[in-house]
C-alpha cells in the first residue's frame, strides 16, 4: 500500500509534508466508498469474490486476474468507484490535482536533494551441493508423518482381513500339503516340529509380507492411496486367501516376487546397477513355485519402464542389468538343484473352461485395472494439487507401463489353457495380479476422483471384490475331510503293515506316530488295482470312491471295514472306504 | 462425522477384526490330528466324524454267544430282562423276525446294544421273490433298510432267507433254485456294502439237513466273502436226534467242505417232554465244547409246541445250572 507519509520528516521521494492533505483527500473516499458498496450490496452485484477483491487492495491484482472482466464492468458502471478503484494502483496520479502552483511556489525555499537509487548487484547463486530429485506428488493434501502413519494404520487393517479372510478356512491337511511337510528335506524337518499349524502360519505370514510390498511398490510408483487401494483389492483375492492358508511354497513365491517389484519401485531413481538387489528376489521365485518363471518378463520389461523418467535411455541397461543378473543366477539356480518340476504338464482340460474360470476368479481386479490404465494413460495425475507441478511420465511410457500390468494377469490362462492343464490355476491367477493390482488401485483411486469426492465407488469395488473372493474361496478350498478316516485307520495299522491307499501323504502325515511314511502307497484303479488285491500283499486299502470297485468287490481276502463319509452336507467329496485283510 | 471420530472408529474397526480372527484362530483346529491321537469318541465331534462300528472283534468271539428270541422284544427289553431273571443270565443275543418290505427295527437294535447285546434278525423273503431281489428291482428297500442299519451305528447280524434247504417256505427249494438264492444273496450284500453298512455280520444259516437229506447245502453257500457266520437251524424234537453230534453233525460236515467260517446255531429249543432236560443239557455242553460253535439262540416262543424253557421245571434247573458256566454271555464291546 503506498500510503503517503503524514509524518512532519521529509518525504525521500520530494513530496513535502501536507497534513492537510487527508483533509481534502478523506471526505471523498467514504462517498465513493459508500456509493459503490451500496450499489454492489443492492444492484448489480452478483459474484462475492468481487466485493472481497475490492474490499481488499492487497488482493486487487489476484481478483483482477480471475475477474478481470467483471472488476472492469463494475469500475465502467459504477460512479466514482473507479477513482478509489485506481488508487492502490497509481496514487502518485491521482495527487497532481490537489497540489495546484501556488502550493508548489510555498514550499519552494526547500531544498531538494536530487540522487538517484541504485539497484544492489545480485547475489551470486550459489552452485548447489545437492539437487532434490523429482519426487512424485502425493495425493495427500501433505505427505507428512501424520498421513504415512494414517497410511500404514490402513494398511494393518487390510492385512487384518486378509489375516481373518485365510483363517476363516479350516479343515485337515490336503495332500499336496501333507506330501509338502512329509517329504520335503531340510524344510520339512524345521516344519515338522510346528506340524501343519506352523506350515500354514508360515505361508500366511509370506502372504501378508507380499500385501505389505505391494502396497509399498504401488505407493512408490503412484501414490498412498493407490498403494492402500492396491493391497485392499489384492488382499480379498481368492488366491490370496488361498495361498495364505496353504501350507505350501506357493506363498513364499509370490513374496518372493512382490519383493522383487518393490525393490525395482524402491531403485527406479537409482542408477541401472542399484537394480541388481531385485534379481535374487526375482530368480528365487521360481524355485519356491515353478509359475513365477511365467512373470520373471514382466519383472524385467518393470525395471525399464519404471526407471526411465530419471535414467532416460539408461533405463534400457537396467532391465538388461536386471535379465541377465536374474537368468545367470537361475541358471546357477538349475544346475545346482534342477529344472522345477511342473512346467509343461498337459492335460485335456477344455481351454474355455480354463479362461472362463480364470475370468471369474481375476475379473473384477483386471477390469478395475484395465480402468486404472486408461485413465492414467490419459492424465498422469488427478490434479488434486494444480500448484503441484514436476514432471510427469509421457503418454507412451504410461501406456506401456498400463499395458504390462494389465496383461500380465492373461499369462497363467493363457499358458495353462493352451497346456489343457487346470492344476492349480486357481492359485497361479494370483501370481499374475499380483503386477496387476497396482494399476487396479490406480483405478479405485481415479474412480474415487479428487479429494475423495465419489468413495461410495471405492467401497464399492472392495465389497464387491470382498464378496466375490469369499465366495470363491469358500467353493475352492475343501481340504479332504480325512478326520474320520484317520480315525478309523489309527486302530487299522502299526509300523510293520503294508498300506495302499488314495491319498497315501496324508495317512502318512497324520499317523506318523504309528507308522512310517514309506509303508503308505499310491492306489490306482483298474487292473493295477486288480494286481494290487489279487497280490494280496497289503493289510489295508483306503480308497475314495463312490462305489465298491470291481476289484473289491466280493473278494474273499479283504473285508470292507468302514464307509466314512465327509462330515459336511452337501460335500462332493466321495466316501472313503476301508479295506482290511479278513 | 469429524476427524477426530474417524481415528477411534479406524482403532475400533481394527480391534474388532482382530479379535474375530483371534476368535477364527481359537476355533481353528484339525479334526485330523486330533483323530490321529484321540479316539474319535473322545473329540466328542459330530456322528459322521466317527469311525463306524468295527464288527471285526465280534466275529471269533473268545466265550459262547447266548442269544434268546421272545416275544415282543427287541421293541422292549422287558421280555428278556424278564427271561434273564428265569434263567439267571443275561443274553447277549436277541432274536427278532423281519419280513421282506419291512423297516429296519433301529430302535430295538440300540436298546438290545444299549443292553449289553446285539440284535439278531432274521429277514424273512416271503414275497415278493429271490428273483426281483436279484434283479435289482427291489433296491430301493434294500438301500433304505441298509441305510438305516448304517446310521444306527450299532452291530446287528443279519439271516437272509433262513432254512432255505427246506420246502416249507416260499424263498425254499421247492419255489427257487440255489443259483438264485445266492444271486439274491449276493446282491443284498453288496448294496449293504456300496451303502456302507458294514456294521452286518451275515449270517447263513440252513435247516439242519436231517429232514431234508436230499438237499445239498453247497449250491446254497454264497461264498466266504458274502458270509461271516454259518447259522444252523435246529430243534431237538420227541422225535429226533437227541446228542449233539447227530442233530447238527450231518450239516457241519457238508458244510466244512466249503467253508470254515464259525458255527452260531442260530434257532433251537428242546420240545417239551421226558427228554428235554438232557436234551438242553447235550445242547449246552456241545456248544461249550466245540470250538468251531461261538453260541446258540434259544427260541423260547410258544409256536405249534411251547418251545419255552419255563414250562418244564427240570429242564429250566438243568439250563440254569448249565448257563451260569462263565463260557457262555459276554458283553458286546462298545466302541
Amino acid at each position: 500500500m503506498s500510503t503517503p507519509p503524514h509524518s512532519g520528516r521529509p518525504d525521500p521521494r520530494g513530496y513535502p509534508p501536507h497534513q492537510e492533505q487527508p483533509q481534502v483527500y478523506i471526505p471523498q473516499q467514504p462517498t465513493a466508498g459508500q456509493q459503490a458498496y451500496g450499489q454492489q450490496a443492492y444492484g448489480q452485484q452478483t459474484y462475492g469474490q468481487q466485493d472481497y477483491a475490492q474490499q481488499d487492495h492487497g488482493q486487487q491484482s489476484y481478483g483482477q486476474q480471475e475477474f478481470g472482466q467483471y472488476a472492469g464492468q463494475q469500475y465502467a458502471t459504477a460512479p466514482g468507484q473507479s477513482q478509489y478503484g485506481h488508487y492502490g494502483q497509481s496514487a502518485a496520479q491521482q495527487y497532481p490535482p490537489l497540489y495546484d502552483v501556488d502550493q508548489d511556489a510555498e514550499y519552494a525555499d526547500y531544498y531538494v536533494p536530487e540522487y538517484t537509487v541504485l539497484e544492489p548487484e545480485p547475489e551470486p547463486e550459489p552452485d548447489p551441493g545437492y539437487v532434490l530429485p523429482e519426487v512424485p506428488v502425493s495425493s495427500w493434501s501433505v505427505d507428512n508423518s501424520r498421513s504415512a502413519w494414517i497410511s500404514r494404520g490402513a494398511l494393518v487393517l487390510i492385512l487384518l482381513v486378509q489375516a481373518g479372510l485365510s483363517f476363516r478356512l479350516g479343515g485337515s491337511a490336503f495332500a499336496q500339503e501333507a506330501k509338502f511337510l512329509m517329504s520335503d528335506g531340510e524344510l520339512s524337518g524345521l516344519i515338522s516340529r510346528f506340524g501343519l499349524t506352523g506350515a500354514r502360519s508360515l505361508s500366511l505370514a509370506w502372504a501378508l509380507g507380499a500385501t505389505a510390498l505391494l502396497f509399498g511398490a504401488t505407493r512408490l510408483l503412484f501414490n498412498a492411496r493407490a498403494g492402500l487401494a492396491a493391497a485392499a483389492v489384492y488382499s480379498v483375492l481368492e488366491s490370496t486367501a488361498f495361498t495364505g492358508r496353504y501350507a505350501s511354497t506357493h506363498s513364499l513365491s509370490l513374496f518372493l516376487l512382490a519383493a522383487s517389484l518393490w525393490l525395482l519401485a524402491r531403485t527406479r531413481q537409482a542408477g541401472p546397477l542399484a537394480v541388481l538387489p531385485a534379481a535374487p528376489f526375482a530368480a528365487l521365485a521360481p524355485f519356491a513355485a515353478y509359475s513365477a518363471a511365467l512373470y520373471l518378463p514382466t519383472l524385467t520389461v518393470l525395471a525399464v519402464l519404471t526407471a526411465h523418467r530419471s535414467r532416460g535411455i539408461g533405463a534400457f541397461a537396467r532391465g538388461g542389468l536386471f535379465a541377465v543378473a536374474t537368468g545367470a543366477l537361475c541358471a546357477v539356480g538349475v544346475r545346482l538343484v534342477g529344472m522345477p518340476g511342473g512346467w509343461r504338464a498337459l492335460g485335456d482340460d477344455s481351454a474355455f473352461g480354463l479362461l472362463e474360470q480364470s475370468a471369474k476368479w481375476s475379473g473384477v481386479a483386471l477390469l478395475v485395472a484395465v480402468i486404472g490404465a486408461v485413465g492414467y494413460v490419459r492424465r498422469a495425475r488427478m490434479g488434486e494439487m494444480p500448484w503441484a507441478g514436476g514432471a510427469v511420465q509421457g503418454t507412451v511410457r504410461r501406456a506401456a507401463l498400463g499395458l504390462t500390468m494389465c496383461a500380465t494377469p492373461l499369462l497363467a490362462p493363457l499358458y495353462q489353457a493352451w497346456l489343457g492343464n487346470g492344476s492349480s490355476l486357481h492359485i497361479h491367477v494370483g501370481f499374475g495380479l499380483l503386477f496387476a493390482v497396482p494399476m487396479a488401485g490406480l483405478g479405485v483411486s481415479r474412480m474415487m476422483g479428487a479429494h475423495f469426492r465419489y468413495p461410495q465407488i471405492g467401497i464399492m469395488v472392495y465389497v464387491a471384490a470382498l464378496v466375490i473372493g469369499m465366495a470363491q474361496t469358500r467353493e475352492l478350498y475343501r481340504p479332504p475331510d480325512s478326520a474320520a478316516v484317520i480315525g478309523a485307520l489309527r486302530d487299522v495299522v502299526d509300523d510293520k503293515g503294508s498300506y495302499l491307499s488314495d491319498d497315501p501323504e496324508i495317512s502318512a502325515y497324520y499317523l506318523r506316530a504309528q507308522t512310517r511314511p514309506g509303508q503308505w502307497h499310491q492306489a490306482d484303479r483298474g487292473a493295477a488295482l486288480s494286481a494290487a488285491v489279487e497280490k494280496h500283499s497289503y493289510d489295508a486299502i483306503v480308497l475314495r470312491s463312490a462305489t465298491v470297485p470291481e476289484a473289491l468287490r466280493g473278494d474273499e481276502d479283504y473285508r470292507q471295514l468302514a464307509v466314512v463319509r465327509p462330515a459336511g452336507k452337501g460335500g462332493t467329496q466321495e466316501p472313503y472306504r476301508i479295506w482290511v485283510k479278513r | 462425522m469429524n476427524r477426530k471420530a474417524l481415528l477411534p472408529l479406524c482403532a475400533a474397526l481394527v480391534a474388532l477384526t482382530g479379535i474375530s480372527g483371534c476368535g477364527m484362530l481359537g476355533g481353528d483346529d484339525d479334526p485330523a490330528a486330533k483323530a490321529a491321537h484321540a479316539p474319535a469318541a473322545d473329540s466328542s465331534g459330530s456322528s459322521a466324524a466317527k469311525a463306524p462300528y468295527d464288527v471285526t472283534g465280534l466275529l471269533h468271539p473268545d466265550k459262547e454267544y447266548f442269544g434268546v428270541a421272545v416275544d415282543g422284544a427287541p421293541s422292549s427289553m422287558k421280555p428278556v430282562d424278564a427271561f434273564a431273571g428265569t434263567v439267571g443270565k443275561k443274553p447277549n443275543l436277541v432274536g427278532s423276525y423281519s419280513a421282506w418290505g419291512d423297516g429296519f427295527n433301529a430302535p430295538g437294535a440300540r436298546n438290545v446294544f444299549d443292553d449289553g447285546g446285539m440284535l439278531y434278525v432274521s429277514w424273512e423273503p416271503f414275497k415278493p421273490g429271490l428273483d426281483k431281489i436279484a434283479d435289482g428291482s427291489q433296491d430301493a428297500y434294500i438301500k433304505k433298510y441298509a441305510e438305516s442299519v448304517r446310521t444306527t451305528d450299532v452291530p446287528v447280524a443279519i439271516s437272509f432267507g433262513h432254512e432255505m434247504n427246506g420246502h416249507w417256505y416260499p424263498w425254499g427249494t421247492k419255489k427257487t433254485t440255489p443259483e438264485t438264492f445266492v444271486a439274491a444273496w449276493k446282491h443284498i450284500h453288496d448294496v449293504f456294502q456300496e451303502v456302507g453298512a458294514t456294521n452286518v455280520i451275515w449270517v447263513w444259516s440252513p435247516n439242519v439237513v436231517n429232514p431234508v437229506r436230499s438237499v445239498q447245502l453247497k449250491p446254497y453257500w454264497p461264498g466266504d466273502a458274502y458270509v461271516d457266520w454259518v447259522g444252523i437251524v435246529g430243534y431237538w424234537t420227541t422225535t429226533g436226534a437227541h446228542t449233539f453230534d447227530t442233530l447238527y453233525g450231518p450239516s457241519r460236515r457238508q458244510i466244512e467242505g466249503f467253508t470254515d467260517k464259525p458255527v452260531l446255531i442260530s434257532e433251537t429249543s428242546a420240545e417239551p417232554g421226558d427228554r428235554r432236560r438232557a436234551d438242553v443239557r447235550a445242547l449246552l455242553d456241545g456248544v461249550r465244547q466245540d470250538d468251531d460253535v461261538i453260541g446258540f439262540l434259544w427260541f423260547n416262543i410258544p409256536k405249534r409246541a411251547d418251545w419255552r424253557i419255563q414250562s418244564s421245571p427240570l429242564a429250566l434247573a438243568e439250563f440254569k445250572r448249565l448257563i451260569a458256566d462263565d463260557a457262555f454271555g459276554f458283553e458286546v464291546p462298545r466302541p
